[in-house]
């Protein structure tokens, strides 16, 4: 019984199997459900617009989605934890906590991260194609002449200007946030049963408007203040700033998975 | 027979409760069918939890196969199957759920699961979510077996199954198992498992209040009907239809044990030695 592995790879590979014959249903579902809900909202937004419908107006909708969608589904990671009697089951199967934290993050983040931009595009395109088409049979056409310049008045999302506008390293913090925000979730779904999604917000909430009433407290009230930090602004460049967000964002996501790896260790089925 | 659990001195509570175990203490071998008995709420499936590590005992008074069971390490789980009275499936068929868990167990046997399901009559084509109660259970039990585990732990198996399954239950319990193994049956209702246990366990508050081989209890005492009580040889009495259900000292040959009769003398105190 002694010298047991951390991980093992064979062992992981059944588990894998295993959440995926269980959960497959689940999981077809949550992702039919994006498809439809990105190409229905995508439709409905263009179909009301008279104007252009180009990359600045696909920048906000693609973030939104993105962020409500991968919220909801990396707050309820660990779907048999949602359930007393499935919990029995689940603790019951020879694997580590943490192949169980490994499987659930690549399910649930990394799988998110990678399919949403690619089914986002798809699902869109599609809505676009259709509002296109239905501009085409009222007008005969499918693009307009501005001051001789010709365009499509609903143009696809393109990630290549999405990314190409933004200033050097921005994209890298945002991603970063994003990902913080899906651990947040994730940590939630491995320590509340009930409403995980929920309890994390006001959770992390609370936290975070007791760091800010702090911070205020010692720099207003207190009078606390730091010339360099004062001048923060002026210290460092755009660049810097946006790496520095990006580590703490990092470090933040990394503090919150080793939490969630002691939650699943520590878990019960009382 | 190699010692597979031990229990020193367990106290354990749920949260500001009272005691449920007050230093409670066995050890179990292999090659045993142990009989949990006690009454509702006595904690007969805390216990079982507590064995599979589904709980955390304080101090780690309980070692399973050498382990901690909170530890849940996998090799440890390869070797104790739990079968819990309250359970949720996956809505998959019973042949896509044995493919799915099957490879965890590495002494799993097909062959004995396929003639276990026909025992039941299931269908291993059979969606889960479209099974009743009982059918579901047949197959968790079927399962179980089939795992080969040396640690099984059935918490009221019997709930659910009708009369002709309990019986098929207790023959293919008695027939699959191996002189390695340990099976744990805990359950409120004697009768369903009164031939196939070779011990007994009987829990009340907080302690073992018996802890004895069938084979034992049978050598020392009688259980007969009787219609007219006869208090110097009687050590516990029960009124019954025509009668009196009694235990007294055995007399040269044994007799059939009356679990139901054993456990309500073991409950109310009956001076019992064993």
């Amino acid at each position: 019984m002694k010298n047991i592995q951390f991980f093992n790879l064979k062992r992981f590979g059944k588990y894998a199997a295993c959440s995926l014959i269980s959960n497959y249903r689940q999981t077809l579902l949550f992702w039919g459900a994006i498809w439809f809900a990105i190409f229905a909202f995508t439709l409905m937004n263009i179909a009301n617009s008279h104007s252009f419908w180009n990359n600045d107006n696909w920048v906000p909708l693609f973030i939104s989605v993105y962020c409500i969608s991968g919220l909801l589904y990396t707050g309820f990671a660990f779907p048999a934890f949602r359930n007393k009697k499935r919990t029995y089951t689940e603790l019951m199967i020879p694997v580590t906590a943490f192949e169980r934290l490994v499987y659930e993050f690549i399910e649930k983040i990394v799988a998110f991260i990678i399919l949403f931009p690619p089914i986002f595009y798809l699902s869109s395109s599609m809505a676009v194609g259709i509002r296109n088409f239905l501009s085409f049979a009222s007008f005969g056409t499918t693009h307009v002449e501005v001051n001789g310049i010709t365009t499509f008045p609903f143009e696809v999302i393109s990630f290549d200007k999405l990314y190409a506008n933004m200033e050097p390293g921005l994209f890298g913090m945002l991603f970063m946030l994003s990902v913080l925000g899906f651990v947040l979730a994730f940590a939630g779904a491995a320590s509340f049963r009930k409403l995980p999604l929920i309890k994390t917000i006001v959770f992390v909430g609370l936290i975070f408007l007791t760091g800010i009433g702090y911070m205020y407290m010692l720099l207003e009230k207190l009078d606390l203040h730091n010339p360099w930090l004062a001048n923060f602004e002026h210290n460092i460049t755009a660049k810097q700033g946006f790496a520095f967000g990006s580590l703490i964002f990092g470090l933040i996501s990394l503090i919150a998975l080793a939490y969630t790896y002691f939650k699943l260790k520590e878990k019960e089925a009382s | 027979m190699k010692t597979l659990i031990e229990i020193n001195k367990l106290n354990f509570k749920y949260g500001k409760q009272a005691k449920l175990f007050n230093q409670l203490s066995f050890t179990e071998q292999a090659g045993r069918i142990v009989g949990l008995l006690g009454k509702n709420g006595a904690g007969k499936s805390t216990l079982l939890k507590l064995m599979s590590g589904l709980l955390e005992a304080p101090k780690k008074p309980i070692t399973i196969l050498g382990e901690p069971p909170f530890d849940r390490h996998p090799r440890f789980l390869e070797e104790v199957c739990l079968v819990p009275e309250e359970y949720e499936l996956p809505s998959v068929k019973i042949s896509e759920y044995v493919k799915a868990y099957a490879p965890f167990y590495p002494h799993f046997d097909t062959d004995k699961l396929h003639q276990i399901l026909l025992d039941f009559e299931l269908n291993s084509k059979n969606r889960l979510s479209k099974l009743s109660y009982g059918q579901r259970k047949k197959f968790l039990i079927a399962f179980a077996l089939s795992t080969n585990c040396k640690v099984l732990l059935l918490d009221e198996p019997t709930n659910g199954l009708d009369i002709p399954s309990k019986s098929i239950f207790r023959k293919v319990v008695a027939a699959s198992l191996t002189d390695d193994q340990l099976v744990i049956i805990s359950t409120h209702q004697v009768k369903d498992v009164e031939n196939l246990i070779d011990t007994l366990l009987i829990l009340d508050h907080g302690q073992v209040k018996l802890h004895s081989s069938v084979w034992d209890i049978a050598q020392k005492y009688a259980f007969n009907t009787v219609s007219r009580l006869n208090d110097g040889e009687v050590l516990y009495s029960e009124t019954a239809p025509g009668g009196y259900k009694v235990i007294s000292e055995a007399s040269a040959s044994a007799s059939n044990i009356d679990m139901e009769l054993l456990f309500n003398a073991v409950i109310n105190n009956a001076n019992l030695k064993l």
